[in-house]
């Protein structure tokens, strides 16, 4: 499947439009090496980057590939700043200094356009921070810092609103005019951001319905017998004639063969040149993850607070059950043969239900499928009986 | 045990931060795994430090304060160790939670603290050598009722630690490694100011650092999509 699709893409320096059906994420997740290893899907094909083969599951040689994935996954207690100074310490050679690195994080953020929320908690589903389009920039600068060759992102506009999708696309935009190739899914463009792209595939059923440049499209697929009408979205009218017909009708007008330009010479016998990593030192990530542990436990102390005071808690319930236990006499020693391990006892006693959890996550899950009708509604009922 | 039930979904919480930084190359997995260790350590010592300073006043325990502290410390960083080993084998926070109980509860009912050992099928017994609380409550009892005053007390002492299977001599081990010895087999009074109960926390020890290298090593075999 892989090695199909991308002979075409590592041609083209520029925006592409991947629409219908959920196999584009499969797709991407084969490109950027990410398929799930838990479920029993077979790979099979290569994967090649200028003719030359790669393998994408090994970390080495995806580092010139960068993913977005359709889900942000944002440490949320970390401000866009430090989240972006974090990647680039630990991604770029260590022969960068500091300097150099804060003063590419202050323009990776004036490039996102992320100045006024820099030093914003990013935050998450219950302690608000950012907004979501700018929670999607962030992704997409944290990738940005390591100056891949490759961008590919799973639907970057879902779930945010027009506006913030614009910002996303300009942002996209820049960076592929900066010379990058930028490759995403997206399902219901606005005009004004399906204009904005330079290339489409559509495809359909896992094969190449249609691919060429977006300013020619209407002209295409009306020679193919499907004009768009007028003042309607031309993104909207390509998804409808491809899910609305059969497809051994659009076999006709389309899946043609590739164009002789789109076939890669494969390279034989040539290795892509990765640049050596020359990463900082073990003891450098581990005293920078440590500080963002810290940093997480000092702006949200809450969660340290509470075990702290349970623990407290229960502990004077326990002294209060074995008041004085060790001054009487050692004679008595009949209760005496537990007291000793009674501490023990107690701590397992901290025990929390994990209802706790449970409602947790099903609130998340909850807030975000359903925001406007049952806030925590219906689905909270049903963890109740847990 | 306490700490153990925010430690078993650790990595569950925050595995799709870690799967995206660590595929995309951000660092190696032991300075993670440590870096969560050292959080949870001071977490642990907080926690462990709050209780110990309300206990050991209100039962008034006859071993020393840090002692005490040392205990119980080491024990919610062996015990939680568990949890973090098998935290680490799912992905999913809820599945975590739930297999806490699992986890938990035999090592309580395994450690002696819960049943006396003798009371166990012999081919449960053994049991016991994997439980950290088995080590913690017979070092507990060692610095308790090992140096008790003369006569009576010393015989009720003597026979609760005996009920406990708690030994005061570790020069078996010591023997066993060759090692010079701090007190002769014959010296193996309870009156003595020191108390030589080391094996048990080599035990501990032992048992920390074979379930956070399993820990390391499950974590390891997860840390792909």
């Amino acid at each position: 499947m892989g090695k199909k699709y991308f002979r075409q893409l590592t041609h083209v320096t520029s925006i592409f439009l991947i629409p219908v059906i959920p196999e584009e994420t499969s797709l991407f997740q084969i490109l950027a090496g990410r398929l799930p290893s838990q479920n029993s899907l077979q790979q099979e094909g290569d994967v090649f980057v200028g003719g030359v083969k790669i393998d994408p599951r090994d970390r080495e040689q995806r580092r010139r590939l960068a993913y977005v994935a359709q889900e942000d996954a944002l440490h949320e207690s970390s401000t866009p700043r430090e989240a972006l100074t974090f990647s680039a310490r630990l991604r770029l050679p260590k022969t960068k200094s500091d300097d150099d690195i804060f003063l590419l994080v202050q323009n990776l953020l004036i490039a996102l356009g992320m100045e006024s929320a820099a030093d914003t908690v990013i935050g998450g589903t219950f302690n608000k921070g950012i907004s979501g389009g700018e929670r999607r920039r962030v992704s997409i600068g944290l990738e940005l810092v390591a100056s891949p060759a490759v961008i590919l992102l799973d639907e970057p506009t879902s779930g945010l609103d027009s506006y913030a999708a614009s910002q996303v696309m300009k942002l996209l935009d820049d960076v592929a005019k900066a010379g990058n190739t930028v490759l995403f899914t997206i399902h219901q463009p606005s005009s004004k951001i399906f204009c904005s792209f330079d290339r489409l595939i559509l495809l359909k059923a896992g094969q190449v319905m249609h691919q060429g440049a977006v300013l020619s499209i209407q002209e295409e697929f009306a020679s193919a017998g499907y004009p768009c009408p007028s003042n309607y979205n031309p993104a909207d009218w390509v998804i409808d004639v491809a899910e609305s017909n059969d497809i051994e009708v659009l076999k006709k007008s389309f899946f043609q063969d590739e164009p002789e330009d789109h076939k890669v010479v494969v390279r034989q016998g040539t290795e892509l040149v990765i640049p050596k990593r020359d990463h900082v030192s073990i003891w450098t990530e581990f005293m920078l993850l440590q500080q963002r542990e810290f940093r997480d436990m000092k702006r949200n102390p809450g969660l340290t607070i509470i075990n702290v005071s349970i623990t407290a808690v229960l502990a004077s319930i326990f002294g209060v059950m074995f008041w004085d236990i060790g001054r009487t006499d050692r004679s008595s020693m009949v209760v005496r043969a537990l007291s000793g391990a009674g501490n023990d006892r107690n701590q397992i006693m901290t025990i929390s239900p994990s209802t706790f959890d449970t409602g947790c996550s099903k609130r998340a899950r909850c807030s975000r499928q359903c925001p406007h009708f049952y806030p925590d509604g219906p689905e909270q009922l049903g963890s109740d009986s847990f | 045990m306490g700490q153990s039930n925010s430690a078993v979904t650790v990595f569950s919480r925050d595995r799709p931060i870690f799967l995206r930084e660590y595929s995309t190359d951000h660092y190696n997995i032991i300075p993670y795994f440590l870096a969560k260790l050292g959080s949870e350590a001071f977490n642990s010592f907080l926690a462990v430090l709050a209780q110990a300073i309300v206990v050991y006043w209100m039962m008034g325990f006859e071993m020393g304060f840090t002692n005490f502290l040392a205990i119980t410390y080491s024990l919610a960083l062996t015990a939680t160790a568990v949890a973090v080993m098998l935290g680490a084998c799912f992905s999913d926070p809820k599945f975590a939670t739930a297999l806490f109980t699992v986890v938990v509860i035999p090592q309580m009912y395994f450690s002696g603290v819960f049943i006396a050992i003798d009371l166990l099928p012999n081919w449960v017994a053994w049991a016991q050598y994997l439980c950290s609380l088995t080590y913690a409550s017979r070092l507990s009892f060692a610095y308790e009722f090992g140096n008790c005053d003369r006569g009576q007390a010393e015989r009720s002492c003597q026979a609760a630690l005996d009920s406990n299977n708690v030994s005061l001599d570790d020069t078996w081990w010591v023997r066993i490694l060759a090692l010079p010895q701090r007190h002769s087999l014959s010296t193996a009074s309870l009156s003595l100011p020191g108390i030589s109960v080391s094996q048990y926390w080599l035990a501990l020890a032992g048992l920390f650092l074979f379930y956070r290298i399993a820990g390391v090593i499950i974590l390891h075999s997860k840390a792909n999509y």
